[in-house]
């Protein structure tokens, strides 16, 4: 899942870089408001987290871009600003959540899972695909109910594909959503996690569509 | 505060000196008035409820409810902004502790205790400030007002930022006119946060490396202080800013600069140049007596 943040102090941001990647997020940080512009307009984002105050202008304005543009990516507000008139502001600008600082990191990761869940029309907390059921919250696997032990990026790659596990994805789309600007890559690491996780779940889990990419096996495990 | 009082007692004599009545009356509709005011459920007295020679008085006690209703306010705003202030750091410590507990790698956990250090000694600096301004009275002003070598404290300053500096290739020059400064009767505390704050903002809106150069002269029984971007030397000013809108801005700190200036009389202005980059900055500072 790859997030924009949008936030100009250096200790927040960087906390908050460092919280969302130890959650296996892929983060683009921007620090100011036209390099929030910019980056949500060439590229795809699940999630923004958005500050108000930008030293050249306002984090409103970012997100009245963004929904000028029809974009629909759902944003959460952090801002300092508690009144109520602030945050109907930010609400009625088009903003789906609003978080005060100082906030705990635990309660945004749980905004943050709740927005992707409502974003994809879902209430369900975990994600089912026959056998397989993945919970973000407690970072669990269970494979008829057995807990499988899965490392950081293959817990991320599953997610990508039981999230929407009737689409296919192609190598590129499950890059971009695990991995942020400054990340490097290595050219096989799709293939190696992807082989990690067929060992640990069943050859037949997740099904190679030659020449487009990766989904999830039809109906079962 | 007594030229109010006065004229409330003069208001009420006069009124229990006239017809008994009506003036009574009058009186308790005044009482009433002053305590809906108090309350804050009124804004001030109704002047068609009280007779024409009395117009003036009201005139004036109404411009004190005034006045002070505008103080409480600004002391209410401000007191909201400091509050909004501190939070960026507390956020920051919280953020960056909840790191640390969690992080299994030992450069993360160092460099996320770092921060909480950076954090901390900046609430440590807003408390100081909101301490400061605090204690901007005009009564201590009149109490601890000290013969004050400014020169001296410029260059005690430029040192303190000699380090910030340096990080952006800008050298900080002070330079002297017309040689004998005199010592200037001043508060030292509050002129020396008047005076780096100003500094400090306009080495965080110089936007190229060079020289900011404080030039000090003496204008008659002033001292006037400009801080001079060297590379907009040639182009022409474009207009004067509000401090506000300056990098580095802190509503916390441009008010604690607003009342020191207003408390010494004295004066500030920020200049763009025609490129629209900062191009200086002049303080006018009055002697106080």
């Amino acid at each position: 899942m790859r997030i924009l943040l949008v936030e100009d102090d250096p200790i927040i941001g960087d906390g908050l870089n460092q919280g969302l990647m130890l959650e296996n997020y892929a983060v683009d940080w921007a620090k100011t408001m036209s390099e929030a512009k910019l980056a949500s307009r060439t590229n795809q984002y699940n999630i923004i987290i958005l500050d108000i105050g930008l030293p050249d202008g306002s984090g409103l304005d970012v997100l009245r871009d963004l929904r000028h543009q029809q974009d629909d990516t759902p944003v959460i507000i952090l801002t300092a600003y508690d009144e109520k008139i602030q945050k109907v502001a930010g609400l009625d600008a088009g903003a789906d959540d609003y978080l005060v600082k100082p906030f705990d990191l635990d309660e945004l990761l749980a905004r943050l899972r709740a927005l992707s869940r409502r974003s994809a029309g879902r209430a369900n907390p975990s994600y089912t695909v026959g056998d397989l059921v993945l919970e973000p919250a407690s970072h669990k696997v269970f494979l008829d109910g057995v807990d499988i032990s899965l490392g950081p990026k293959e817990f991320a790659i599953l997610r990508v594909l039981m999230e929407k596990p009737e689409r296919v994805f192609s190598k590129t789309q499950i890059e971009d959503s695990l991995y942020g600007w400054n990340m490097e890559i290595e050219s096989n690491a799709i293939e190696v996690h992807i082989y990690g996780l067929r060992r640990k779940l069943g050859k037949n889990v997740i099904q190679t569509i030659r020449h487009v990419g990766y989904k999830m096996s039809d109906g079962s495990v | 505060m007594a030229a109010l009082t006065t004229v409330t007692i003069a208001l009420m004599v006069f009124l229990y000196k006239s017809a008994p009545a009506k003036i009574k009356k009058a009186v308790e509709h005044f009482n009433k008035e002053v305590a809906l005011v108090d309350r804050g459920m009124l804004q001030g007295l109704d002047a068609n409820k009280y007779p024409s020679v009395l117009q003036d008085q009201v005139k004036i006690i109404n411009d004190h409810f005034k006045s002070e209703q505008e103080r409480i306010e600004q002391e209410m705003l401000f007191s909201s902004e400091a509050s909004h202030e501190l939070r960026t750091p507390l956020a920051g410590i919280k953020l960056q502790t909840q790191i640390a507990q969690r992080t299994q790698d030992s450069a993360q956990r160092d460099k996320a205790l770092a921060n909480i250090m950076t954090s901390i000694d900046r609430s440590t600096q807003l408390v100081q400030s909101l301490l400061l301004y605090s204690r901007l009275s005009p009564h201590r002003l009149k109490q601890e007002l000290e013969e004050i070598n400014v020169i001296l404290l410029i260059e005690s300053i430029l040192k303190s930022l000699h380090k910030k500096a340096k990080v952006r290739e800008i050298d900080l020059v002070l330079e002297q006119h017309n040689t004998a400064i005199l010592p200037m009767r001043l508060h030292a505390e509050y002129i020396e946060t008047l005076l780096k704050e100003t500094i400090d903002k306009c080495l965080e809106n110089k936007l190229s490396i060079g020289q900011l150069i404080v030039k000090v002269e003496r204008a008659d029984d002033a001292l006037k202080i400009d801080i001079v971007n060297d590379t907009m030397r040639q182009y022409q000013e474009e207009k004067t800013i509000a401090q506000e809108i300056l990098n580095g801005s802190s509503r916390l700190n441009d008010e604690i600069c607003r009342r020191i200036l207003l408390l010494h009389g004295a004066t500030q202005t920020f200049l763009l140049g025609e490129t629209g980059e900062f191009k200086k900055a002049t303080i006018t500072l009055p002697n106080t007596y």
